[in-house]
């Protein structure tokens, strides 16, 4: 019986896995960065209007 | 390079190492004299296991902070580790069923071990589940500790499932009286792949509760924003 179809189904499974949820977390992390600087400018620009 | 990609180089080098670890196990050990080629599956499914475990000890280690010192942050560690050994036992459960069919003949069967391995994905998702549901404070702080506490408790009922009661799945056979029964490069391949499997999911851990914190103070943020 030949076994490498089972090998590479349980191997290829858990790089997807932690692929997957490794790049999900670092494009969230990208994304809340970039909320985060538009969010710091529209707060800079708001004092500048008051100033 | 970029300042702001510097976050990711330890991950990167530990999934390359992770890499090499499986490289090595696939194709510089001997094949298994009773099971033939299969057996290569352990070297992803056992490592899995006891990643999937060790979260548990996280996760107990976390709540028991969260109820005593009260802290934002120690939730943030609960939760991720909560995801990640969610992951981990679904990759456990998975990889263990595609080594069970040509060994046992049965993709899934109500093992001892088996069944309390799934038990503990359940929690895990009940602990994620009971997070999202709850507003953050008092309450959520000590239901979600409560859950972690109680996850802790399945994993030695887990690891001794196989000697209390009858079970399909094997015995012990690496931690044993007598020594291992695992030939000595088959053991090395065995602890390298646990070694780098369990660093690269620490640094997924601390990586998640990096971004929780972000999302936290952004949310915070904003509402400062909207109440000025």
């Amino acid at each position: 019986m030949d076994h490498t179809p089972y090998i590479a189904a349980a191997y290829g499974l858990g790089l997807f896995l932690l692929v997957g949820y490794g790049g999900f977390m670092a494009f969230r992390y990208e994304r809340l960065k970039e909320l985060q600087a538009t969010l710091l400018s529209s707060q800079s620009a708001e004092e500048g209007d008051h100033d | 390079m970029d300042r702001s990609m510097k976050i990711y180089v330890p991950g990167l080098i530990l999934f390359g190492l992770m890499v090499a670890a499986f490289g090595y196990a696939l194709f510089a050990t001997p094949t298994d004299a009773a099971q033939g080629e299969v057996y290569r599956v352990i070297y992803l499914h056992v490592p899995s296991a006891i990643t999937a475990f060790a979260l548990a000890y996280v996760l107990l280690v976390a709540s028991i902070w969260s109820l005593r010192g009260r802290s934002v942050r120690s939730e943030f560690w609960g939760r991720a580790s909560a995801e990640l050994g969610l992951l981990f036992t679904a990759l456990t459960l998975a990889t263990g069923s595609i080594w069970g069919y040509p060994t046992w003949g049965v993709w899934w069967t109500w093992d001892a071990r088996i069944t309390t391995t799934f038990l503990l994905a359940l929690l895990y998702a009940g602990y994620l589940l009971l997070y999202e549901s709850l507003e953050q404070g008092a309450k959520r702080r000590k239901a979600c500790a409560a859950l972690g506490i109680l996850i802790a408790v399945d994993v030695p009922i887990i690891y001794k499932s196989v000697t209390w009661w009858r079970t399909l799945h094997q015995p012990p056979s690496i931690i044993r009286e007598g020594g291992s029964t695992m030939e000595p490069e088959m053991l090395l391949a065995l602890g390298l792949s646990f070694g780098a499997v369990l660093l690269f999911s620490i640094w997924l851990v601390w990586f998640r509760v990096k971004v929780l914190d972000l999302k936290a103070r952004l949310d915070q943020a904003s509402y400062d924003q909207m109440e000025g």
